[in-house]
């Protein structure tokens, strides 16, 4: 265990001393937090943190080695003050996180929950663009080093709102509660339940819902040009009286496109106007990958573009079962076993606790 | 002869807290202090104006005010009078409120008119002054009272003006909108506005929004507006004057204020089902979230529970640790100087913890009606000899109607 740690801190060190970290804009006004590896597995977090120079906080990296590094999303007049109360709170730049643990879809590898959270963040990027005319240059993507991947949003506008207008951010993208009314999120609903129903009428798969005959019928029957067009027009009403079975197929599908249309992100982060967030460029210490800025999503693979460590082999002894691909290799090793491995996924590794250092 | 501020004068009487009141009064006195020392006439009597707009709000009365009926003139007049772009274009919503341009206005009136006009436009604009500094000095229940009841007032001479006079007072109040068949409204002062607007229909969710924009019909703007004022005028304009008519006020707004009423012995069967719900699955071992478990012990402590109370209760949960369950009610409770309260219902149905549609906005008002109903029932019981009695003094929950109202 005391191994592993001097090993964690020699490299994260020599990854913070050859590195120049991006400081954050208006870093000055900031609060940052560390939590140094020296104390882990306990986490113990130092905060009110704040810096008036990129030397010292440099220096201060140096002296610590965090395995995490936050600052705040909120700009204040006394970030390094002890109380929340007393910070004076200026903005906030708006921020989303998603993370595959959040999100509906479960999955069994880190690889295929990363590549979920990133379908997830390109539908957050489109959704922001066209319904809240974000540009595109005012956002950031960051992947997160962990599960998943966080957007700063840079407007003057969305940064002086408060927690409750940020909440009606949240709820409209988790499409919580809608009414049925003319609305982008309702009508985008409507729109997906009657392509759902067409489908499913294709497919032959009323069956599944518990219809009776004369119910199918009368629901192909239904599904001429008219009532297509009031339904995805947001009329949902005119299925009401075909039948309770009918009804309830239809909430059915209602709740199924809006947990398709949503985007599922964490809801607290965005709505807190006081978050703490990890620092773009600082290390993810459960996992020793870099907190990456991505400018194309398309083409970014974390496991390979967020890696900083070399591929010097290094002795280390699992302690559960390892199944990964990164840096576009396949890794399969069993639990107890005394292996030589590149330093990057020992970093990987150590930091997960799924091995330790040396043999 | 000139007749400085003649075009805005109407205005300033009608509207007095457009920002063009500051350089007006600022050419008229020089400075605030001159306002509140002053013992003209006029002056005196725009102060007592001011005194008994916001003795109305206290005594829920209506107050009438004077203004000229006449419209903002700068929209049907032709003189090329002042090199602004604001005014030239006649996109009077581009002004700085600078007053430049109506310190010199070339427009003329009979010299009696101008004279009631200007008399007017500074004895409503030294009451509306007076009344912001008075009631920033009294509870803040009163300058909330106040707020609603003004921005009502105004909101009501403001349905009835033309576009131009809406479109200028919407962007004196910073709030970003385009004018067409519908005025479109960027979705950040939507938001400002609406986020305390307690309706669905007022939802993000519930809104066409493209490009950042949402559209508002007529009625939908004007009420995003009234919002809007009663934010501004809620704001404190602390100064050191008018100290006498405070504490007058002050007296008589005591006697008004209704006693908070405790919510006598705690009550489980009253409570609303997110936070029966929340007890319950602590109490079984289901793992409940963070946003959760804030919720719950805010809500205990707010409905009177101490921290040993809350501790005994949550100690059947399998997990329970009873050092860490000590520390977390104790933050909550105020340890560290804030002390929170129970979330409300918008902020229980964002993070999924809300569970049934029970048609209040706020668990404690939830718990409130519901314990009063029992009160009120078994007092019932107990009096059905004594006849009939008067309903008990004080609606005084947050929601101050019958769940289903709100």
């Amino acid at each position: 265990m005391e191994r592993t740690r001097i090993y964690l801190m020699r490299k994260f060190s020599e990854y913070y001393a050859n590195t120049k970290l991006e400081m954050p804009r208006e870093f000055r006004r900031r609060e940052f937090a560390f939590v140094p590896l020296e104390n882990l597995p306990s986490f113990v977090m130092h905060r009110h943190i704040a810096f008036e120079s990129e030397e010292q906080f440099k220096a201060y990296i140096l002296n610590t080695i965090p395995a995490h590094i936050y600052y705040s999303s909120a700009y204040y007049q006394h970030p390094d003050a002890d109380r929340m109360d007393d910070k004076s709170w200026m903005r906030a730049d708006l921020i989303f996180d998603i993370d595959a643990d959040h999100l509906p879809v479960k999955t069994r590898t880190i690889e295929s929950a990363l590549k979920v959270a990133k379908k997830e963040i390109s539908r957050l990027v489109k959704i922001l663009q066209e319904d809240f005319g974000i540009g595109r240059k005012d956002m950031q993507i960051v992947f997160s080093g962990g599960r998943g991947y966080h957007l700063h949003v840079y407007s003057e506008d969305f940064a002086l709102l408060g927690s409750p207008e940020r909440r009606e951010i949240v709820d409209y993208l988790l499409i919580n509660k809608p009414l049925n009314a003319e609305s982008t999120q309702w009508l985008r609903t409507c729109r997906c339940v009657v392509k759902s129903l067409i489908m499913e009428v294709k497919r032959d798969n009323l069956e599944k819902y518990r219809l009776t005959e004369k119910q199918r019928e009368r629901l192909i029957q239904m599904l001429n040009k008219e009532t297509v067009r009031k339904a995805a027009g947001g009329d949902l009403g005119i299925f009401k009286g075909v039948g309770k079975r009918v009804e309830s197929m239809i909430n059915t599908l209602v709740e199924r496109c809006k947990t398709k249309l949503a985007v599922h992100i964490d809801a607290p982060v965005t709505a807190d106007t006081k978050r703490l967030i990890r620092l773009p460029g600082s290390l993810h210490g459960k996992t020793g990958l870099k907190v990456t800025p991505v400018d194309e999503l398309e083409n970014f693979d974390p496991l390979t573009d967020a890696i900083v460590f070399g591929d010097e082999k290094v002795k280390v002894r699992t302690l559960s079962k390892v199944r990964i691909r990164m840096a576009g290799e396949d890794v399969r090793i069993p639990a107890g076993e005394k292996v030589l491995v590149p330093e990057y996924l020992a970093v990987f590794l150590l930091c997960r606790g799924m091995a330790l250092y040396g043999h | 002869m000139a007749q400085p501020y003649l075009p805005v004068l109407p205005l300033i009487a009608k509207y007095p807290f457009v920002s063009l009141t500051a350089p007006f009064l600022q050419y008229e006195y020089g400075n605030i202090d001159s306002i509140f020392s002053s013992e003209k006439e006029l002056d005196v009597e725009a102060k007592k104006l001011g005194k008994e707009i916001v003795g109305a709000v206290i005594d829920g009365m209506r107050v009438e005010v004077r203004y000229p009926q006449a419209s903002f003139m700068c929209t049907s007049c032709d003189e090329k009078c002042f090199e602004c772009e604001a005014i030239l274009a006649k996109n009077f919503y581009l002004c700085s409120a600078c007053g430049k341009c109506f310190e010199s206005c070339v427009h003329e009136v009979s010299e009696e008119i101008y004279r009631n006009w200007r008399m007017l436009a500074r004895r409503n604009a030294v009451a509306y002054i007076s009344s912001r500094v008075i009631v920033s000095q009294l509870e803040p229940w009163v300058r909330r009272k106040y707020a609603v009841r003004e921005a009502d007032r105004y909101s009501e001479l403001i349905r009835e003006e033309e576009e131009g006079v809406i479109k200028l007072i919407s962007a004196d109040l910073g709030v970003r909108a385009n004018f067409g068949r519908s005025v479109r409204v960027h979705v950040t002062s939507y938001l400002r506005c609406a986020a305390r607007i307690k309706s669905d229909n007022w939802r993000l969710v519930n809104r066409k929004l493209e490009k950042g924009w949402i559209e508002l019909d007529r009625d939908d703007f004007l009420r995003l507006l009234k919002e809007k004022l009663r934010e501004k005028l809620e704001e404190p304009l602390e100064y050191d004057a008018l100290k006498e008519c405070a504490s007058e006020l002050s007296a008589r707004a005591a006697m008004q204020k209704r006693e908070v009423k405790d919510l006598g012995e705690v009550d489980v069967s009253c409570f609303p089902p997110c936070m029966k719900k929340i007890l319950s699955d602590l109490q079984h071992g289901v793992n409940v979230p963070h946003t959760a478990r804030f919720a719950i012990t805010s809500f205990l402590l707010n409905i009177g529970l101490n921290t040993n109370e809350i501790i005994t209760l949550f100690s059947s949960a399998p997990d329970f640790d009873e050092e860490k369950t000590r520390y977390q009610v104790e933050h909550i409770a105020g340890a560290k100087g804030t002390e929170y309260s129970c979330p409300a219902c918008d902020t229980m149905r964002t993070y999924h913890n809300c569970y049934a549609e029970c048609r209040v906005s706020h668990p404690i008002s939830y718990y409130e009606i519901c314990k009063r109903r029992k009160e009120e029932k078994s007092k019932g019981e107990r009096s059905k000899n004594e006849g009939r009695r008067g309903k008990s003094e004080g609606e005084r929950g947050r929601d101050k109607a019958n769940p289903g109202d709100s």
